[in-house]
């Protein structure tokens, strides 16, 4: 092989690779990525059932209420709009009334939210930040306690 | 007074510092060898005085000093030992302060060990290194100075976060800082040799020893942030591919393609151009992971007190430095001449192809973590990209890599002869090919991918051993030949093999856990058993204890097989004291084909709990695997080659009397 | 003085090291190239190390050392050139420059630093000082271990609680000490002394909000025993929350009248009320003008502790205020539903703002006029909030 077909092999080789990661990127992006709405922003959005979305804001006072086995059902709110969110599984160690929660999965079509998931918050001044962000913009943010405590 | 003095001394670091980075390079560039030779002796007075400092901070840690607002703020008196120490880094000002006390570290060593460097490239390199440092100290004396005084001192301190009190966690961070900061040395000698302009395959030899440290370090740091994750986190898994962890792999990515690149660079005088550009890369990677999880542009565990003005200031470092050195490396990389040419099918094209691979995937991981925080910024959707997208993207690159390993180190340097390392690859093939009939056949319909993936580790492993068996002609000489081959074989030769063994052990504990993990979510009453992946749980019911600082609620779980008692898991939930915060203990049963994990979950009617069990097949050997290739790294750095000495003095001044005569 | 010694042994031991090469005569001169013949020569030895184990066949070897031993030459081609260059530079006056440059550095800067952060007066504070030997403090924390054991066992022992809760109070640990309190009001039989412990200890867990409860517990306190001062204190900081500033100014003045000048809540009182006049323009009254006032002594008030304890109590209530106000104004453009009117409700109650309570109380019930469940929800409300 001369110097110059070397160089080209090389060349191609690393060209193959990249257009074949942007390619994978491009389509794992398309199918993987879920978007983050608050309750307000699920009722304006006109979110279709079964679309698969994160679910975040403060669980409503009063609202838990515990089902048959491992079924949970819960008011998640912004203050503005609530969303009823049913889940069965294992809650977060500090899931209790009034606090931040984000939950991952689809309206089904009778309005309630499914949720496949419940994220954990690792303290109790931890606030998801989408959720903080979403509750400041309904003017409905408790606390920033984030300045001043350590975590 | 202790406290006072740990603050000198820390400002009189900073002074130290910016000696170290003037003097230096400006001796380096007027060619004055006594100003070149204050780089070493500043790099080790900084080292020292940092030291007191952090030695300072952690005496006001162990005898609860209140008044100091930084341990007021993280500490309290009933903590155990531990994590009082432990405490010292685990917010955001001790956590800095740990940071520059390694990166003086590395300078203090580079200084002390660096004999064998040219004295300019020496003195550019710890002025560069003191530059870092007098960045991070001014950002930390002006922001986040943590001998901030308290008057009057409060009477009690607000305590660690609990979740953080944990002994892998302890020790976990300056693992981690050893090679986040441990590239800055790198990036050091990549910015030193822009500047003098010698770029040649000595520069490649000298820098390697330091980026090994800092890839071991930052290996054995991440390894700890994941075992503690799948420990105390309760979920079961192992990695998350959270932002937070992103930002350590990142570095670790780029870093071991440093380690590859270098290789080349100093073997064949090629990819010089590359290989400085990776070792930029790798620092501002660094930075930018740091800028990241302080900014609280990630709000996570790691998000300490997060606080937009030292995010800007972070970004500032990473701006000036990343910036600054890539505008250096622009403005000087016409001028490097390329080196020795290879065949694609060679040592050198399969290290090409490893930097192709692992830069492409670090790239896809940047890609995911950045991309919510850029649309966000731009169009204001908030969006996850989760799990998913990195499996997807991350794996599939990973799989040709793996592929590739066992080729490498068989090939020879510039012209390779794959068909005659094929042959050598043989049994490995072999071995591979049975392990995935087998696993085929035992599995039956589990995924049809864990198999193969299986027996991707599978080569890797047996790829490893091939090297080794051929280097000391096993079975093909007397075996007393073997063994003298082996005790004189160098030990860098072992390092690289162990460290790709690790990866293939490695790869054998991820696909197993992560195809074939089992997991069930169940109600359970007191005295019900449950039957699980082969073993009899007998749930006893909740008992409480009382900790040092916590009460917990332990599960007792009676774990039997065939009727015979195996262990008892104590999976709990603590509620710590300060700050109040519940926190889920699992327990944990380790066994080689894999563990059983058990979490507590809520209590449900007439004393019932939601029982989460999972077995995590082959989990151990991710960790095991992370072990051997640290082992790997250790080999390769007590390698003599690594460090070659200097020339010695009555040499140089021979040739220094030649003109002369 | 002796940190200041120390101070000035580790400036000039950091000076000396940065000046030791200076000051040291040693070579002054060195060879690049030298330094990377050491690492080729090196490589060449390796190759041939290599080519004897037969890992490399002799013809690579070959390759190798033509290679490797290229780049010596070239090195030793660009060594002589690197030297005539630094054999030609005049060095004369760069140490003088040098000298002078780590003296700004060195203890310049960073004395101009530490005098702008450093605290040199403040002694350390570690726990173990801070607990007095004297007493039988030291022992405090096994001792506290025991009783809350016990009391975990024996919930119903009164008595524990009471021993329990004002070392609690003193560790700042509120919300601990008012559940003990609570506790040993209720086992042990109500009494002026308890009613006032447990109010103040809910105060400072509410960081100095005196809620309905505490109101209730401070006002129980002192009519049964009037000269409890600092129920009396929190009794009036409730009605400056309430906005009463007028009632509370006076009530402050009362106090003054009462106690002996030699109190030790006199001065904290006595700032409270200047604070009160300025801020609301109610004329100073000329008995309590003329009493020494300025000198602000530290009372074992609780307000100090609970100022130490929650740093930035008064951001946070602005934040909330704040939000509250937002959540005011959206309800009186758009009507909104009955849990928001509740929520506004409570918040107002929460912030201590009577008056905002009560009047969002009957926008509230004007609201919702038609509707019998919200409003029978609204009475609820009004009467757990005492309004």
């Amino acid at each position: 092989m001369t110097r110059k077909q070397r160089r080209s092999v090389l060349i191609g080789m690393c060209l193959t690779v990249l257009g074949l990661s942007v390619g994978l990127v491009l389509y794992s992006l398309e199918d993987s990525i879920v978007f983050f709405y608050s309750p307000s922003d699920l009722v304006a959005k006109n979110i279709q059932p079964g679309e698969r979305i994160r679910l975040g804001g403060l669980i409503e006072e009063g609202s838990i209420k515990r089902g048959e086995s491992m079924t949970v059902q819960f008011s998640v709110t912004d203050t503005a709009k609530t969303i009823q969110v049913r889940y069965t599984g294992v809650l977060p160690d500090l899931f209790s009334e009034g606090q931040g929660v984000v939950t991952e999965g689809a309206l089904d079509s009778d309005g309630f939210f499914i949720a496949e998931n419940v994220l954990a918050k690792h303290d109790e001044n931890y606030m998801p930040p989408e959720v903080a962000a979403a509750l400041k913009k309904q003017g409905a943010w408790k606390g920033n306690e984030a300045a001043d405590k350590p975590y | 007074m202790i406290s006072e003095i740990g603050h000198f001394a820390l400002i009189l670091g900073l002074g130290v510092a910016l000696a170290q980075t003037i003097l230096p390079i400006w001796g380096a560039q007027c060619g004055n060898l006594a100003l070149m030779r204050i780089g070493t002796s500043a790099a080790q007075a900084q080292f020292v005085l940092i030291l007191i400092a952090f030695i300072a901070l952690t005496v006001a840690y162990v005898t609860s000093d209140f008044s100091l607002l930084n341990v007021f703020q993280n500490s309290h008196s009933a903590k155990p030992m531990l994590y009082k120490i432990s405490g010292v880094w685990g917010n955001h000002e001790g956590s800095l302060l740990l940071w520059v006390l390694i990166l003086a570290l590395f300078g203090g060593a580079v200084a002390v060990f660096g004999r064998n460097l040219p004295p300019d490239l020496k003195a550019n390199v710890l002025g560069v290194q003191g530059s870092i440092s007098v960045a991070f100290l001014l950002f930390m004396i002006m922001t986040s100075n943590p001998f901030l005084r308290l008057d009057p001192a409060p009477f009690e301190g607000r305590g660690l976060n609990p979740i953080l009190q944990d002994p892998a966690l302890s020790f976990h961070p300056p693992f981690l800082y050893g090679g986040y900061v441990g590239f800055s040395i790198a990036f050091s000698f990549a910015v030193a040799a822009l500047i003098t302009g010698r770029i040649d395959p000595a520069w490649a030899r000298w820098v390697r020893p330091w980026t090994l440290m800092a890839w071991m370090s930052l290996t054995i740091g991440i390894a700890m942030g994941s075992w503690w994750a799948y420990y105390e986190l309760g979920w079961g898994g192992w990695w998350f591919w959270d932002p937070v962890e992103n930002a350590s792999f990142m570095p670790w990515l780029s870093g071991t393609a440093l380690l590859h690149s270098a290789l080349v660079m100093e073997k064949r005088d090629a990819l010089k151009i590359w290989t400085i550009l990776l070792a930029i890369l790798t620092f501002s990677l660094s930075l930018m992971g740091t800028f990241l999880v302080r900014s609280g542009v990630l709000t996570s565990v790691h998000a300490f007190a997060t606080d937009p003005e030292r995010g800007l200031y972070i970004l500032g470092i990473l701006v000036i430095f990343s910036g600054g050195a890539l505008a250096l490396f622009a403005s000087r990389a016409q001028v490097l001449r390329q080196g020795g040419i290879f065949a694609p099918m060679s040592r050198e094209g399969a290290l090409v192809l490893n930097n192709l691979l692992i830069t492409t995937a670090c790239a896809a991981v940047f890609i995911g973590t950045l991309y919510p925080l850029a649309l966000e910024a731009v169009t204001g959707d908030k969006i996850s990209v989760g799990p998913p997208f990195f499996n997807a993207t991350f794996g599939p690159l990973m799989v040709p890599l793996l592929l590739a390993v066992p080729f490498g180190p068989f090939l020879a340097w510039k012209r390779g002869d794959i068909l005659g390392v094929a042959q050598r690859l043989s049994v490995a093939a072999v071995v591979t090919a049975l392990v995935v009939i087998a696993a085929y056949s035992i599995s039956g319909r589990g995924p049809w991918m864990a198999p193969l993936g299986l027996g991707l580790g599978i080569w890797v492993i047996f790829g490893a051993l091939s090297e080794i068996a051929f280097r000391v002609k096993m079975f093909r000489a007397s075996w007393e030949e073997v063994f003298r081959r082996l005790r004189s074989l160098p030990r860098s030769a072992f390092g690289a093999t162990f460290a790709h063994l690790g990866i293939g052990v490695m790869v054998l504990g991820v696909v197993g856990t992560t195809t074939w993990q089992n997991e069930k979510i169940l109600e359970v009453k007191p005295g019900e058993i449950v039957n699980f992946s082969g073993y009899d749980l007998r749930f006893d019911g909740v008992a409480p204890a009382q900790g040092p600082n916590y009460r917990e609620q332990i599960g007792m779980l009676i774990v039997t097989r065939g009727g015979e008692e195996i262990t008892r898991l104590q999976p709990s939930k603590r509620l710590y004291d300060a700050p109040k915060t519940a926190t889920t203990e699992a327990g944990i049963y380790a066994a080689w084909a894999g563990d059983l994990y058990v979490v507590l979950g809520d209590e449900l009617k007439e004393g019932a709990y939601t029982i989460r069990f999972y077995f995590n097949p082959l989990v151990r050997l991710i960790w095991i695997g992370t072990l051997i290739m640290f082992f790997g790294g250790f080999l390769s750095l007590s390698d003599r080659r690594l460090r070659v000495g200097a020339p010695k003095r009555a040499r140089v001044a021979q040739t220094a009397a030649a003109p002369a005569e | 003085m002796v940190l200041w010694a120390i101070f000035a042994i580790l400036t000039a031991a950091a000076l000396t090291a940065v000046l030791w090469p200076i000051l040291r005569t040693g070579e002054k001169d060195f060879d690049a190239a030298e330094y990377d013949a050491v690492v080729f020569k090196d490589q060449l030895s390796e190759v041939d190390a290599e080519e004897a184990r037969g890992v490399i066949s002799s013809s690579e070897a070959e390759a190798a050392r033509t290679e490797v031993s290229r780049r010596l030459l070239a090195v030793a081609g660009t060594g002589d050139r690197a030297k005539s260059i630094s054999a030609n530079r005049p060095e004369g006056h760069a140490p003088a420059l040098a000298l002078v440059c780590a003296f700004v550095c060195v203890p310049l800067i960073s004395g101009a630093l530490y005098l702008t952060y450093g605290s040199p007066n403040l002694p350390d504070n570690p726990l173990a000082a801070r607990l007095n030997p004297s007493t039988d403090d030291q022992k405090v924390g096994p001792l506290m271990a025991r009783v809350e054991a016990r009391l975990r066992q024996f919930p119903a022992d009164g008595r524990g609680w009471e021993v329990l809760a004002p070392v609690y109070m003193r560790q700042q640990r509120f919300a601990e000490a008012a559940d003990a309190f609570s506790n040993a009001l209720r086992l042990l039989g109500e009494t002026p002394e308890r009613f006032a412990n447990f109010g103040i200890a809910t105060v400072l867990a509410d960081e100095g909000v005196v809620s309905e409860t505490a109101r209730k517990a401070l006002q129980n306190a002192i009519k049964g025993n009037p000269d409890l001062m600092e129920a009396q204190f929190w009794l009036v900081v409730a009605k400056e929350q309430d906005g009463s500033f007028k009632e509370a100014a006076s009530d402050w003045r009362a106090l003054l009248k009462r106690g002996s000048a030699e109190a030790p809540w006199r001065p904290m009182v006595e700032q409270r009320l200047a604070g009160l006049e300025q801020r609301e323009g109610i004329a100073p009254a000329e008995e309590v003008a003329a009493s020494p006032a300025g000198t602000v002594l530290k009372g074992p008030t609780g307000e100090d502790v609970a100022a130490a304890g929650e740093m930035n109590s008064t951001d946070r209530s602005a934040m909330i205020k704040q939000m509250v106000g937002r959540l005011a104004e959206r309800l009186k453009d758009g009507g909104g539903e009955i849990e928001e009117w509740r929520r506004l409700v409570r918040s107002y109650s929460v912030l201590g703002d009577k008056q905002a309570a009560r009047k969002a109380l009957v926008s509230a019930r004007q609201t919702f006029a038609e509707d019998p469940g919200a409003l029978a929800s609204l009475g609820k409300l009004a009467d757990q909030l005492g309004l």
